[in-house]
Order: structure tokens, then C-alpha cells, then sequence
């Protein structure tokens, strides 16, 4: 059952050089479309700038978008009345990377989870608590924690917290957006279990939000790939790590070091350049300066995000011709 | 490195770094003993906090005010570079040994143009005249692939890109050819196509100039692609040494095993990943035996009482665990 569907959304930041300078337009989501289904994990990827965590703002209505529509179970979620945007803060939740800054060190583990109870509940003080732990050891963490302040705790204890504060209200969909990045291996390894075992319990729909491709792959269903604002590939995760139709995908899964000495001398395309300016992007595919398979039309003509497959979407003038199977042997050998 | 015997380019002994904090002292580096091959790719691998920056920097002594190296020697081409005085240790840094940090941005001057400062080396070390100096630097700029070298080397740092800085940081530390190129996460900073572009540029410019590289990094996926040679860090503690295949394939240490099935890829996707339970000790009162004993699934009493040694196992393979025997 389809819990999330984004049409055409835009969000632009205006941005001025000077007082009296023509405001210019960061480009930060520039049409996008995708919907998620209900108990699934949709993991975006993207490198820095490519309006990935803009997009999970978004969705969220944490900044306006402007322009497109957000249907949340139904209901479009820019039109919302104030007593039905309520339900939607209920309904949804979302994690940060730096779980530090994103916690008050002034509030004790205990009132940080007690602010969505009080808000959205009327549950008297005793329940507030009872729930409270129940959802510390969900996550992880006992009673001992409710007392502690937030630098008192570790990295990972610190995501724990913000995951709880997320889930604490069974919600139906949690924005995570990049919640690993900021932790070592062996932690990161058991925030993903426990993500994992989350929504295996709850049910609960993840929009997962990662520049990092192996770890996307570990916990997302479908995989969309953003360049610049724009979707450039979606597909399932399977199809995109043994099938990848855009190059710019593909020159991603050139570029992660794999963690396999013997894949060392592996071929890869390598791309040459850097992202673009969001104020300023390419004309045609954003991707062409950068893209060894650029052709004329790449130059001129925006492509559209258009079918290859079923459940196989790709923004590429060349996709149908391209093929990249010889290229990545190596890499989908590793994953398959 | 085939079967020549390898000649040792650096020989850390009994090194003990700590840092003085107002809750005692954090020992970072406790006993470590390291050896470094000329012309190999060495990485140090460890977690957040394992003191492997700074066994690294210890090398060039660019360690912050609060550290105190309080015992053991580092030879670098049979200099003990703790006994040199700073002056003479002046003369070694950025000629014979180089340092590239994790974020550029602060490490190159922003008030200076980036040509002069990539230039800078060559004056300071070889009293080169500044103009052939930027000659060079321009030269140098254009080897590590900034585009219109000329034109660029006229900017500040904040027009460049995080990728460029830290290509620029690299032309700069590479301009006077050192033996020695210490890379305390040259990427972690960057974008994953950057990242292997970067990469990419370090092995090139190490074959071209043969440089021996100490790379360290958190990032198995690094590690693999780069590196002969890996050394792995916990809790001060070197805990095991060996080329780079068998650290993936037979790790003898718990602590690696646990690391390498942690690595996401390595397992299908929506799995439980294997975990090691806990996290790293506070270095300032770390605990008895092995450090890894809390978090160890194997752990015995033996563990607990008595600290392992680094030892060798088999060739060029060398773990401080009790039990390794049984982790083979």
C-alpha cells in the first residue's frame, strides 16, 4: 500500500549577493518525483549538494516547498489544517546525522521523550514514564539513561535517544537522515541492526538518506540516486547494484573502495570534475560535463525520468543503448 | 615487495604518547612498536579515538601542546627524530617527511595565495629563488589535476573546492619528493567520486616519486584499495599487523574479525550485521589485561589479569591476543 507520494516537488532557496543584486535560485530539488510504500525503505543517494537532505525536509514539511505536491497517506500534506498537520507531526519522524546537535544538552534524557508525549498525548505522568522506558529499551537503553543529560552519553547512545524520540510515537514514517555517518564501523553496525529490527516490529516506512552506497544498499528496498537536484536513477536495490543503467550510477559504484583487496585492479569508469554549482547547473543533462558517454543531445536535451524497466526508472538520453554489464562484473560478482 | 628482504625506513620502539587533561592523563599511545618498510603502502586502521593520528603524528612530532611523548625512540633512516632539536627536526619535516591532514581547509593559510604556499617548501628547504619556486608549484598543481595551474595558483584556498585544497595540500607536501608521505584521513572529508579521484592521484604520485606511504584511515574499503601492508589499533594498542589479504581473509585478532564482518558490504542486504557489543574504553583508565577483554566473546581470565604482547605468529604476521590460536 502506496504511504507516501511525491509529485514534481521543487524547492528553491533564493540567494543574494549583495543588497541591491537580482536574487539568484538555488536549485536545491528540482522536480522530483517517487512514492514509497507502506513497510519499505527508500534510500537516497547522493554526494554533497545533490539535494538529498533538502528533499527529506521536505517531504517532511520541515521547510516549504515551492512548489509540487506531497500526498501522506492520501492526504496532501501542503494543503494540511492546522489540527491535520498535528496528525501529520504525529505520523512521521526523522533522525539526524550529528545526534549531538539534534538533542537539547540542556534536557535530560527523560524530558527529550517526554516533549512528544506531552504534546501529542494525554497521558498522566506515569504512563508518560512507562512508555518512555519501554521505548529506551526498545532502542537499546535502560532506565538507567531516563536521568542522564546527552553528553553524558556516547555517539551511538546519543542515536539511540534520537531514535527513540522518533519512534516514540509509532509513527508511520521516519525520515533517517544520514544516522550513520557521523559513527565508527562497530557502531554503526549496531544502529543499522537496530533500525533493522525497528521497523521489522513496527512496520514503520524509512526514507533513507546516505552518501554512502554500501550502507543504502544494507538496509533499503529501492535505491534513487540524485545528481544536482534531480532523480537520475531509481530502481530496487538489487537492480541497482547488478543493473545500473545511469552512468553516473555506475561511476558511484566505480568509486566506493571495496572493502576486498583482491578487487583492487577492478575496472571502472572514473569521472573526471566536480558536482556542479546548484546556482548554475548544466544546460541539458546535469550530468554531461562529467560523463564519459556524453553525447550532443546530452548538451542540449534535459532527460527525462522514464522507464527502463519495470520498477526501473532512468533520467538518460543513452540508457537504452549503453551497456555496463563487462564494466562492472567484477563489482556485481562481489555483490551479488 | 616480493622477496627482497625489505629495508626499513622507519622503526617506532616502545612509544608512549599521552595527553595531559584535567581528568588525568589519556594514554593514546601506549608501547606501540611499528616498523615501516621503504617504498610499501602502510595503513593504520582503527576506530575513533585509538591513537592512531597520533602515533602518526607523533612521527613528524606535530602533535598538539598537551601531549608528552614520555618514553621510546623513533628511527627514521637512523635519526632518532625524539632527540632532534626543533630546528633540525624543521630541516625533515615537509622534505623528507610530509603530512596530509583531513581537512584541508585548515591546514592551508587562508590569507596566503595557494601558489606561494605550495611554493614555500622548496624555498625553505633547498633556497630555491621564489620565482623558480612558483615555476615549480605551478608545475606541481597541474601534476595533482587543477585545472588553468596558473590562473589557480593566483587564488586563496576559499575558491577552491574541498577536493582542490586537498589536492593543493598534496602538491605542496609533495613538491620537495620526501621519502615519507603520512596521510591522516586524506578523504574522509570528500564526496565519493572525489574520494577515488584523490585516491587515485596518492598511488600515482607515490610510484612516480617512490614514496613510502602511511596512510590512515577508519574505512576498510580504503584499506583494501590502497595499502601493502595494514596495522590495526585499539585503545592505544597496536593489536595486529600483516599484509593487507590476510587482515581481510585470516584475521587472528577478535577485534579485526569483528571490524571486517561489520563492514556492511561484506553481507546481504537486510540482514542483521554482526556486531561487537559496547564501545571503545576511555584511555584514561583503560582497562586491566586486554583492553578488548569487555568486549571480547572470548575473553578468559587470563584476559582480564594479563596484558598480551604484539607477537609474531607467522611471517610478518603479528597479534597481541591470548587466543589466537583459536581464532584461526
Amino acid at each position: 500500500m502506496r504511504l507516501l507520494e511525491v509529485r514534481d516537488l521543487k524547492k528553491y532557496f533564493e540567494f543574494k549577493k549583495g543588497i541591491l543584486s537580482k536574487p539568484q535560485y538555488i536549485r536545491a530539488v528540482d522536480g522530483v518525483s517517487f512514492s514509497v510504500d507502506r513497510g519499505t525503505t527508500l534510500g537516497v543517494v547522493g554526494e554533497s549538494g545533490s539535494g538529498k537532505s533538502t528533499l527529506g525536509l521536505t517531504i517532511l514539511r520541515l521547510i516549504e516547498p515551492t512548489s509540487g505536491t506531497i500526498l501522506f497517506n492520501g492526504r496532501d500534506v501542503i494543503r494540511l489544517s492546522e489540527e491535520e498537520l498535528k496528525w501529520f507531526r504525529r505520523s512521521t519522524g526523522i533522525v539526524f546525522q550529528d545526534p549531538y546537535s539534534s538533542l537539547n544538552p540542556r534536557m535530560r534524557v527523560k524530558e527529550i521523550l517526554e516533549r512528544p508525549l506531552k504534546i501529542h498525548t494525554d497521558y498522566d505522568e506515569k504512563t508518560c514514564t512507562e512508555v518512555i522506558v519501554k521505548t529506551l529499551e526498545e532502542v537499546g537503553l535502560s532506565e538507567e539513561h531516563l536521568m542522564r543529560y546527552p553528553h553524558e552519553l556516547s555517539g551511538g547512545q546519543q542515536q539511540r535517544v534520537a531514535i527513540a524520540r522518533a519512534i516514540i510515537l509509532r509513527p508511520l514514517l521516519v525520515v533517517l537522515d544520514e544516522p550513520t555517518s557521523s559513527l565508527d564501523v562497530s557502531v554503526q553496525a549496531q544502529i543499522l541492526n537496530l533500525l533493522l529490527d525497528l521497523q521489522s516490529k513496527h512496520g514503520l516506512t524509512y526514507i533513507f538518506i546516505t552518501h554512502d552506497l554500501l550502507t543504502a544498499r544494507h538496509i533499503s528496498d529501492y535505491i534513487m540516486v540524485m545528481y544536482a537536484g534531480k532523480v537520475v536513477e531509481y530502481s530496487t536495490t538489487r537492480e541497482i547494484f547488478t543493473n545500473p543503467k545511469h552512468p553516473y550510477t555506475v561511476s558511484l559504484l566505480s568509486s566506493i573502495p571495496i572493502p576486498d583487496p583482491k578487487l583492487r585492479g577492478r575496472k571502472r569508469i572514473e569521472v573526471t570534475g566536480e558536482p556542479p554549482s546548484p546556482l548554475n547547473p548544466p544546460k541539458g543533462c546535469r550530468f554531461h560535463p562529467r560523463c564519459p558517454y556524453a553525447i550532443e543531445t546530452c548538451k542540449l536535451k534535459e532527460p527525462e525520468l522514464l522507464e527502463y524497466s519495470k520498477e526501473h526508472l532512468v533520467a538518460c538520453h543513452r540508457a537504452s543503448e549503453l551497456d555496463f554489464t563487462e564494466l562492472l562484473t567484477d563489482i556485481t560478482s562481489f555483490f551479488a | 615487495m616480493g622477496d627482497f628482504l625489505p629495508r626499513t625506513l622507519l622503526s617506532i620502539r616502545d612509544l608512549r604518547v599521552y595527553y595531559e587533561t584535567i581528568r588525568g592523563y589519556v594514554r593514546a599511545v601506549d608501547n606501540v612498536n611499528l616498523e615501516i618498510y621503504e617504498g610499501e603502502r602502510f595503513c593504520l586502521i582503527g576506530e575513533t579515538g585509538c591513537g592512531k593520528s597520533t602515533l602518526a603524528l607523533a612521527i613528524p612530532r606535530l602533535l598538539p601542546p598537551n601531549a608528552r611523548i614520555l618514553s621510546g625512540s623513533i628511527m627514521f633512516k637512523n635519526i632518532d627524530l625524539l632527540k632532534l632539536s626543533d630546528s633540525e627536526l624543521e630541516e625533515i619535516r615537509g622534505r623528507d617527511i610530509a603530512v596530509v591532514f583531513q581537512n584541508p581547509m585548515r591546514s592551508l593559510n587562508p590569507v596566503l595565495r595557494v601558489g606561494p604556499q605550495v611554493a614555500e617548501p622548496l624555498v625553505a628547504h633547498f633556497k630555491t629563488t621564489w620565482r623558480e619556486a612558483l615555476v615549480s608549484a605551478i608545475k606541481q598543481l597541474s601534476r595533482v589535476g587543477i585545472p588553468d595551474p596558473e590562473l589557480r595558483s593566483r587564488d586563496y584556498p576559499h575558491a577552491f573546492s574541498g577536493g582542490m585544497k586537498q589536492r593543493a595540500m598534496i602538491a605542496m607536501m609533495t613538491t620537495c619528493k620526501p621519502s615519507l608521505l603520512i596521510a591522516d584521513e586524506p578523504t574522509t572529508a570528500l564526496d565519493v567520486t572525489i574520494q577515488a579521484q584523490v585516491l587515485k592521484l596518492i598511488r600515482e604520485l607515490k610510484d612516480e616519486y617512490g614514496l613510502t606511504l602511511l596512510l590512515i584511515t577508519h574505512n576498510f574499503g580504503i584499506v583494501a584499495e590502497m595499502c601493502d601492508r595494514a596495522g590495526v589499533m585499539y585503545a592505544g594498542k597496536l593489536v595486529e599487523v600483516s599484509n593487507v589479504v590476510d587482515i581481510f581473509e585470516s584475521p587472528l585478532h577478535p577485534y579485526t574479525k569483528g571490524l571486517i564482518e561489520c563492514v556492511v558490504a561484506r553481507k546481504k542486504s537486510k540482514l542483521r550485521l554482526s556486531q561487537i557489543p559496547g564501545a571503545p574504553p576511555s584511555l584514561i583508565n583503560p582497562p586491566e589485561g586486554c583492553r578488548f577483554h569487555p568486549r571480547c566473546l572470548y575473553a578468559n581470565r587470563k584476559c582480564v589479569s594479563e596484558e598480551p604482547q604484539l607477537i609474531e605468529v607467522s611471517k610478518g604476521h603479528l597479534v597481541a591476543c591470548h587466543n589466537y590460536e583459536s581464532n584461526r
